[in-house]
Formats: C-alpha cells, sequence, structure tokens
C-alpha cells in the first residue's frame, strides 16, 4: 500500500462515492415544493372543514345518541364539490402525476460524472510573500493568491499547528504524514528538508503529533508542545505536556523540559508565544484563560500564571518587535484585551474593548503592529459552529475602535490575517455548496477600505487560525 | 437571494423561502445521508423530509445560527436512525452481496484516484468503512465527508466530545489494521460481516 494518509484516502473516497451515487443534476426541490403546497391545502381544507362544521347553536336539533357519525356531517352544499374544488382536484392530481415522473426519472437516470470536490473544511491560513499557506485536515498547500492557483500540497492530516520561519523561508507544520510527525518544508518549493518524531502518545491517537509550535525571534530554534499518555488517568485523552527545544535548521532536539502541565486534550487548546529576549515561553490556554509561563534557560515551568479576564481567551498575538502579547478575552459583557510585557512576564495595561455581549471568535494584527482586527460572532451562536459576520479594527495607540465591516462569506474559526500592506484581510469559510458549488471551505480576501470580498480558493480541511499575512 | 433573506421569508410562512435553502444544501445533505444508509432512495427521502420539517420548524432555528449545521444535524441524525431500522429488516442473502461485491471490485472503470492510489486499495477501503460498526460509520462520514470538527460532531450525535474522538480512534484503527491485512481479506471480512447482520 502507498504511502497515503489516511485521512486523504477517506476523504477523496467518500466524496467519490457520494458523487456517483448522487449526481449533481439532482434537484429536490419541485418535490418538496409539491409537497409542501398539498400540505398547506389539506390545512386550509381542515380550517375550512372545521369552520363549517354545525355546531350546536346552528344545528340544535342534532342528536347525539341518533346519529354519532352525523355530527360531523358537512351540509350539503359542501359535501357536494364545487366547480373549483373539481377544478383543484384535477390539479392535484396532475401535480401528482408530475411527481411520479419525477422521482422515475431521478432514479433511472445515470449520473453525469462531474467532479464536485469533497468539500472537506480548512483547517488553518497563512501566507506571506506572494503565497498563501493553507493548513488543512488533510495536509497544507501552498497557493498563489492572485493566480488562485495551488502550488504544491503535502499530506498532514494530523496538523494542529502549522508556522512560518520569521525570515518567510520555511514552513514547520506538526502532524505530517500517518504518525503525526513534525516537518520542516522550504516555503518556496514545498521540498521537505527535515522530518522528526516529537511525541510518545500511544493510547490517544489524535494527540499523537506536536500540539502547538513556536519560533524564536531570531528564527533558530523551534519551540514543540507536546503530549505523553498521562499514566495516572483513566481517560485517553488525558495527557501530560512538556517542550522540546529543537534546532530549526536541523530538526535536532535541544533541550525538553519536565512535564509542564496535565490537562486533557479539549481542556486547553493552547497557544505558543515567545518573548522578544528569548527567555520566556508562554503557552496560551484558549479554553481556560490561563497563561501558562515556561523559563527557557532552566526549561521549566513558572509557578506563577497569569489569568487574563474573562471566561476565554480568543487568541493572542505577538507585537512585531515579540516585546508585547496581546491576549484578548471574551466576558460576558464584551471584549477584554490584556498587553503582557514579555520580557517582565506581567500585565502591563488592560483595555475593555468592547461592551456589548457579542463574542470575538478571531484575532489579527497588522504588520507594523498598529491596528488589530477581531473578528466578532453574535453571542446566541453556537460556540462550537461560530461564524464570524463582523470584523471590528482596533487602533493599537488608542484602542479606538476605528472600523466594522460586514463578513460575507461569514469567517469560520480563527482564520483571519492581514495582507502585507495592511489593506486586505485573509479568512477561511465554511461553504456547505450550492447547485452551483459543491461547497468546501473559501479562503477570501477583504479589502478593508472599499469592504469587498474577493474568493482566493477552495481548500479542504478543519479551519483552526491562521499563520501570516501575503501582499496584495 | 441570501440564506438570512430566505429564513426570513419561511418564518413569514413563504414557501419561496425554502427554494434556495434547497438548492444550496441538498446535494451535500443527500450525499451525507447516502454515505450513512447506503441507500440513494432513503437518501432522498430523508432529505426531503427533513426539508419540510425544518421549514416547518423554523421557528427552532435560532436567530444567528447558519441553517446549513441545524439542517445537517437533522439529516444525519435521520439517516442514522434509518440505517439502525434499516439493519433490522436487511436482506441476508449472501449470494447477492457475494455478487454485488464482486461486481464492484471486477469493474474496471478507471477514477481519478488511480493518480494516487490503485482502484484495489480504493475498494478495499470502501469495504472496510461499510463492514465498520454504525457510529463508527457515521464518525468518518460527519470527519471526512461533512469536514465536521469534533465539537461539531458531538452535537450532532449528542455525544460528549471523548465519545467522538474515541469513535474515530477506533475506525482509524480498524481501517488501518483491515487495509494492512493480506489482499483478499478485506473482501472475505467484509462478505462475513454483511452476512452476519
Amino acid at each position: 500500500m502507498k504511502d497515503y494518509s489516511l485521512a486523504v484516502r477517506l476523504a477523496r473516497l467518500l466524496g467519490e462515492q457520494a458523487e456517483q451515487a448522487v449526481p449533481s443534476d439532482l434537484d429536490l426541490w419541485p418535490e418538496i415544493r409539491d409537497a409542501l403546497d398539498r400540505r398547506r391545502a389539506r390545512v386550509r381544507s381542515n380550517h375550512w372543514h372545521h369552520a363549517t362544521r354545525p355546531s350546536a347553536t346552528r344545528e340544535p336539533n342534532l342528536s347525539m345518541a341518533s346519529a354519532p357519525i352525523d355530527r360531523f356531517r358537512l351540509p350539503e352544499t359542501v359535501r357536494k364539490p364545487s366547480l373549483i374544488r373539481q377544478l383543484f382536484a384535477f390539479g392535484s392530481a396532475v401535480t401528482a402525476f408530475v411527481v411520479f415522473a419525477a422521482v422515475l426519472i431521478a432514479v433511472v437516470r445515470p449520473p453525469n460524472g462531474v467532479d464536485r470536490g469533497t468539500g472537506v473544511q480548512s483547517r488553518s491560513v497563512g501566507s506571506i510573500d506572494q503565497s498563501l499557506y493553507v493548513v488543512t485536515s488533510v495536509g497544507v498547500s501552498m497557493i498563489d493568491p492572485d493566480r488562485k492557483r495551488r502550488v504544491f500540497s503535502v499530506d498532514a492530516p494530523f496538523s494542529p499547528d502549522a508556522i512560518l520561519s520569521p525570515d518567510g523561508t520555511r514552513l514547520y507544520v506538526a502532524g505530517v504524514g500517518d504518525h503525526g510527525r513534525l516537518a520542516a518544508l522550504d516555503a518556496a518549493s514545498g521540498t521537505e528538508l527535515w522530518r522528526t518524531d516529537v511525541s510518545d502518545r500511544v493510547a490517544y491517537h489524535f494527540g499523537i503529533g506536536p500540539s502547538a509550535l513556536a519560533i524564536s525571534q531570531d528564527g533558530e530554534h523551534l519551540y514543540v508542545l507536546s503530549a505523553r499518555d498521562d499514566p495516572n488517568s483513566t481517560d485517553p485523552t488525558a495527557a501530560l505536556y512538556w517542550i522540546r527545544v529543537l534546532d530549526s535548521r536541523t530538526g535536532l532536539i535541544a533541550g525538553e523540559s519536565a512535564p509542564v502541565f496535565r490537562s486533557t486534550s479539549e481542556a486547553c487548546l493552547p497557544q505558543l508565544q515567545t518573548s522578544s529576549d528569548a527567555a520566556t515561553l508562554y503557552l496560551v490556554c484558549q479554553r481556560t484563560a490561563v497563561i501558562r509561563m515556561i523559563d527557557l534557560a532552566s526549561l521549566s515551568a513558572l509557578d506563577r500564571s497569569i489569568t487574563v479576564q474573562g471566561r476565554r481567551i480568543i487568541g493572542s498575538v505577538l507585537s512585531p518587535s515579540g516585546e508585547t502579547l496581546y491576549v484578548v478575552s471574551d466576558r460576558s459583557t464584551g471584549l477584554w484585551m490584556s498587553m503582557i510585557d514579555t520580557r517582565s512576564r506581567v500585565i502591563v495595561h488592560e483595555v475593555e474593548l468592547s461592551t456589548d455581549t457579542n463574542r470575538g471568535g478571531a484575532l489579527a494584527l497588522s504588520g507594523d503592529g498598529q491596528r488589530l482586527a477581531i473578528g466578532m460572532t453574535a453571542a446566541s451562536s453556537p460556540q462550537a459552529i461560530s461564524d464570524i459576520r463582523e470584523l471590528r479594527i482596533f487602533e493599537i495607540d488608542s484602542w479606538r475602535e476605528i472600523a466594522r465591516l460586514a463578513v460575507e462569506p461569514a469567517a469560520t474559526g480563527q482564520s483571519l490575517v492581514f495582507g502585507r500592506l495592511e489593506q486586505s484581510l485573509y479568512y477561511a469559510s465554511r461553504s456547505l455548496g450550492s447547485a452551483h458549488d459543491s461547497g468546501g471551505n473559501k479562503v477570501s480576501r477583504l479589502d478593508t477600505s472599499t469592504g469587498q470580498t474577493e474568493t482566493i480558493t477552495v481548500v479542504t480541511g478543519d479551519i483552526l487560525h491562521v499563520l501570516a499575512a501575503a501582499d496584495d | 437571494m441570501d440564506e438570512r433573506e430566505a429564513i426570513t421569508k419561511i418564518r413569514h410562512g413563504d414557501i419561496d423561502g425554502l427554494e434556495p435553502l434547497v438548492r444550496s444544501y441538498q446535494h451535500r445533505a443527500v450525499r451525507a445521508a447516502y454515505l450513512i444508509t447506503r441507500n440513494r432512495e432513503h437518501a432522498e427521502d430523508i432529505v426531503q423530509a427533513a426539508f419540510i420539517r425544518a421549514f416547518e420548524r423554523i421557528g427552532q432555528l435560532q436567530a444567528d445560527r447558519s441553517f446549513g449545521p441545524w439542517f445537517l444535524q437533522s439529516v444525519v441524525n435521520d439517516a442514522v436512525k434509518a440505517t439502525n431500522r434499516g439493519k433490522r429488516h436487511v436482506s441476508l442473502d449472501a449470494e447477492n452481496n457475494s455478487q454485488a461485491l464482486a461486481g464492484m471490485l471486477a469493474d474496471p472503470t478507471p477514477g481519478p484516484d488511480e493518480l494516487f492510489e490503485g482502484i484495489e486499495t480504493r475498494e478495499e477501503l470502501w469495504l472496510a468503512l461499510d463492514a465498520l460498526p454504525g457510529p463508527q460509520q457515521v464518525a468518518i462520514v460527519l470527519r471526512y465527508y461533512l469536514g465536521l470538527t469534533d465539537s461539531e460532531m458531538a452535537e450532532v450525535v449528542s455525544r460528549p466530545i471523548g465519545t467522538v474522538k474515541w469513535r474515530l480512534h477506533t475506525a482509524h484503527r480498524r481501517l488501518y489494521q483491515v487495509l494492512s491485512a493480506p489482499p483478499g481479506t478485506v473482501v472475505l471480512r467484509a462478505l462475513k460481516e454483511r452476512s452476519k447482520r
């Protein structure tokens, strides 16, 4: 058997089988319309029936005991079908015949074999230097956003994270291949530079790959959060997490910490961020609104942690210099932003960004570090299916909201990134398809000056977040 | 007419509001139902009924929730129920099953997948999928056809995330085992599984 990932094979196989069995010329609407029309006609008829039903006041002489059936007998004028009702009955018969014929045609017609794709959703999007990187649940693709074509793809079915080196020449992808390895790719060609195993998980298959990645400001070291089965827990998702430091050029392990925390895989939803002085690694647990710190000199977790305001952290972004970590969190009454000085390891400023109940869903910082974009989702939207329908842009210096834009199609997940010229924002959105579109995840470009959106590509996989920005 | 306008129309009882939603979601819904039931007619019936029910119960759709996930949840649930019901009445005619499988394997039509793997492997995978227990099959369809996240899958099947992940994990493990088996074993195993049902 060739070395193709099971996930890729399954996605393709299911898509093909489904398309063969259910061709794209399927049209259920006539039958549904007819069924609804008939139901309505029945309801109208019943209403009318009840309205004309003889009541005790209208027919005071009706005897319940002698003629129970006659109790609901309609007046003679009603029981005899009028010309209109006869026409209606004829119409219903014709409609029924049309429906029957439609069903017959639908059953016997052969598939037309039109390839419409599987329409699975994308996992993350990132780009740099005229290239767009889309990391999906089936792999990583490099897209040329101007020509709207795919340049290369790599299988990575278990990837929870991927990052670009600061100079944009390398792409590091977690969860590559069937065994969830960590790989370094040439960002321009997709050529694999090295691949290494940085996980020891056995029992819990979905945790076999690294959980989160970060890279030092100088690009020399790669920080990898990995998980190991927790021997003291019966929960198969429970794990001990620890940090490994890798030489980013060779993939060789340069250091390893003791376990930094214990958690089930879904309890934290981690992000890793590094300080500008390469002294501290910040482990942002989005679900618990807690930020743990790892001292990189000793590779040990600090005793204290930072807890930000709110129920959960929407996301965290580093300033271009790496000196400030912006953490945006959700409260029941609005959004809260905490600025952490990465050298002193403390919150230096807190700002209430909004006071409405809508939730934040994604975060992006412009390349010059001057503007922060937050994707907003409605308060009533379920977290699992949160659609970002509005974008709010804040000026960092004053924390003033300078723009509010509609996002259409709605963005999904944490898929938001500024373009290099900071006029555009890239995002991924889920599309379930239409008569002319088989669905999938679209990567779109939103022009923040005009509010216009343009589709760049359709990708496959689950959306998690965005990495970096491309030029316009 | 966008989805919001369509839903507003439906909320006002206008049947025309349903048309764009049917045209948008019918293919995906019927295909998902087909992958679960493995019967196109059943799949179409399920989806038609789900659209009619969606029209009648649009009031249950929260104002800011997308129609798609809400609707597909209903379709998937109905498909799962139909499959469970159908298993009680499934034909045990092993000969017919054998012929169908033999026909499937003998199909010489080259497909685009040959570019990345052989027809036999693909058919073995299809058979292996068919041999999975129902909940695992559903998990595979939800993840790899509908592309749902763990949280969404948990919501659709009304089970905890851990359960959903475990089903996927078990399905993966089983598929790996089956695909690692010697050639022909998969076909025999699938036939046995089918005849047991």
